[in-house]
């Protein structure tokens, strides 16, 4: 019992004195700590505001900024520092921004990654000088699209915490994406393009809800909703309803692409709709494939539909590693819209992508490989 | 049986003929963990150095207050708080050298060295004798550690400290800067060592039961098995 006594006190004296020995050298040290860890971040942060050097934290509960915003700065020269978390092709994307006091970009870089191929840790670069207005110009990365948008994305919302915290307002959505929300609120600003298969008379472009709760025609300009039912959401000369039945319809069937027949290499997948037109998956060889030692050895993917007439309903461009800012235009709805319409005697009738010939030949040899499997393959049916 | 322990062989068997990391075997943790760098390893070694000498002192300072029943405890909250004491230091003033040590700095509160010499030789000896081991064991770990990240950063990294050597930049051989090479070099050291000892290194079963932290609840079974080690010798 004495032996057992002396061990408890003797166990708890050593505890107490080491406590308090701790906490002395914890009262000396801390604040020196607290300066160290302060003037680490401040580093971090200089990386992204040149020229600044003490960064002070806003409290970003009192503003309604995005929902990426982590953590937010001001700076000594008039600047802003935000910490962003987004998710790209994985979650924990993290990326810390630097804006001047003309609200541009002048630094972004990313503190964490998760993603496969580690294209964004160069992609900071491409934003510096954008604002809220061009900063959507800026090309994703071919292969990580995913993860370049979202980094994009991030910075987009970085730009907007700080219109938000001047005063102004901010709206992460684009042009396009606040029409279509227009046009059918009850998608929650998710939607999906539809790849058109069967000719619907009237309308260039269909959004399918990713909730099931409608689509949204684009013609000539104008977003259009409508139901399930086929009831149009607001006044159109469109014939909502067919173009409704005709989308819930359509079906593809995949075909045989016949060997020895001369199709070209290029048509890597072919169905049929249920109208009997021709739907093709197509690989060009663009920059991307064919341009040399800094080429990505990789194809255009694009994806063709060509009616019974010859004529093409619509098209597509799936992915694309051309050259950021050139060649990458090729999968912008400007550039690939202009061959809607188009038959085999007028397909290279449109404008090329400036400075990048060998992307647009490339794509348009792709196309025309395409017409040429329509005239071989007329009478495949179904595998 | 001589005498040997004066102060001058206390302070050098633990840099040579008890080192404690190529003819022990302790502390192989951050032997391989922070040798890739010169810098990382001489920085390890030196804290380790530091907290042996303070917690080898305090040991023997309160050998005899300390009851046995609780020894363990007592040894690993010394041990402990120095470490803790160590880091906070390190972290204010030496903030490079805590960000290069990481993880392995809060690790060698469980180092089997401090833990071993505490139990084997300041619970037994005097506060001078006990801080001049824990200096010769400190000296004898950074040297270790100095040899084994001397080879790894020069022929793995081509270079020495941080510093390039550019002639060597083509014949670096970068799995020495890895995990499997770290054992690699680490077992090389110890066969030169035995070869030029011609096996006369002391042999870590001397050290089975009596240095053992857990001798007290032990049914010996580990000292029958250096007792037939040394038999079959």
């Amino acid at each position: 019992m004495t032996k057992s006594f002396k061990s408890i006190i003797v166990l708890t004296v050593a505890c107490l004195i080491m406590a308090f020995a701790l906490g002395a050298v914890n009262l000396l040290t801390e604040d020196t700590i607290a300066q160290n860890e302060t003037e680490r971040a401040n580093l971090a942060k200089r990386q992204v505001r040149p020229g600044a050097e003490e960064f002070k934290a806003v409290n970003i509960e009192k503003y309604e900024f995005p929902e990426t915003v982590e953590e937010f700065y001001t700076d000594d020269i008039g600047g802003f520092v935000a910490v962003l978390l987004t998710s790209g092709y994985q979650s924990g994307l993290k990326i810390m921004c630097g804006i001047d006091s003309e609200e541009k970009v002048t630094g972004a870089v990313c503190l964490a990654s998760n993603e496969t191929l580690g294209k964004e840790k160069a992609y900071g670069s491409n934003l510096l000088g954008k604002n809220l207005t061009d900063i959507d110009t800026v090309d994703t990365v071919g292969g990580a699209t995913m993860t370049t948008a979202a980094y994009r994305g991030a910075v987009k919302d970085a730009l907007g915490a700080v219109s938000i915290y001047l005063g102004g307002s901010y709206d992460a959505r684009s042009e396009e994406e606040k029409l279509l929300d227009a046009a059918l609120p009850s998608a929650d600003g998710r939607f999906t393009e539809w790849f058109v298969i069967e000719k619907i008379e009237g309308v260039e472009r269909v959004f399918t809800a990713d909730n099931g709760s409608g689509y949204v025609l684009y013609s000539d300009g104008k977003y259009v909703g409508a139901d399930n039912s086929g009831n149009a959401l607001s006044d159109t000369d469109i014939d909502v309803a067919t173009a409704v039945s005709t989308v819930k319809g359509a079906s593809l069937t995949e075909i045989n692409i016949p060997e020895g027949a001369g199709v070209a290499p290029s048509v890597v997948g072919a169905y049929r709709s249920g109208s009997g037109n021709l739907v093709l998956d197509l690989e060009g060889s663009g920059y991307g494939k064919s341009g040399g030692k800094h080429a990505s050895g990789k194809p255009i993917s694009i994806k063709l539909c060509i009616d019974k007439l010859g004529e093409i309903v619509s098209v597509k461009t799936i992915s694309q590693y051309e050259t950021q800012g050139i060649g990458s235009e090729c999968d912008k709805y400007s550039f690939y819209s202009q061959l809607f319409g188009k038959t085999k005697e007028n397909y290279r009738e449109i404008d090329a992508i400036s400075s990048a010939t060998v992307t647009t030949d490339g794509y348009l040899d792709a196309v025309g490989d395409g017409f040429a499997a329509h005239e071989i393959m007329k009478g495949e049916s179904a595998l | 049986m001589k005498n040997k322990d004066s102060s001058l062989s206390v302070l050098i068997k633990g840099i040579i003929t008890e080192n404690p990391v190529f003819v022990l075997v302790l502390g192989t943790c951050p032997t391989l963990a922070v040798t890739n760098t010169v810098i990382g390893a001489i920085s390890m070694g030196l804290a380790a150095t530091l907290v042996l000498i303070c917690s080898n002192s305090v040991i023997s300072l309160l050998r005899k207050v300390i009851p046995d029943t609780v020894r363990i405890p007592c040894y690993i909250l010394i041990i402990a708080s120095f470490v803790t004491v160590v880091q906070m230091l390190m972290h204010a003033y030496l903030p490079e050298f805590y960000e290069l040590l990481g993880i392995y700095l809060a690790l060698i509160t469980v180092n089997c060295i401090i833990l071993g010499r505490a139990e084997m030789y300041a619970s037994k000896h005097s506060v001078g004798k006990s801080a001049l081991d824990g200096l010769g064991m400190g000296l004898g770990f950074t040297l270790a550690l100095f040899a084994m990240s001397f080879i790894r950063e020069v022929f793995g990294s081509a270079s020495f400290a941080g510093i390039a050597i550019p002639f060597l930049e083509t014949y670096k051989i970068a799995f020495l800067t890895q995990a499997p090479g770290g054992f690699f070099v680490f077992g090389l050291i110890i066969a030169i060592i035995n070869a030029i000892s011609h096996g006369r290194a002391v042999k870590r079963k001397s050290f089975s039961c009596e240095g053992c932290p857990s001798a007290a609840s032990c049914s010996g079974g580990c000292s029958s098995v250096g007792k037939a080690e040394e038999v079959a010798e």
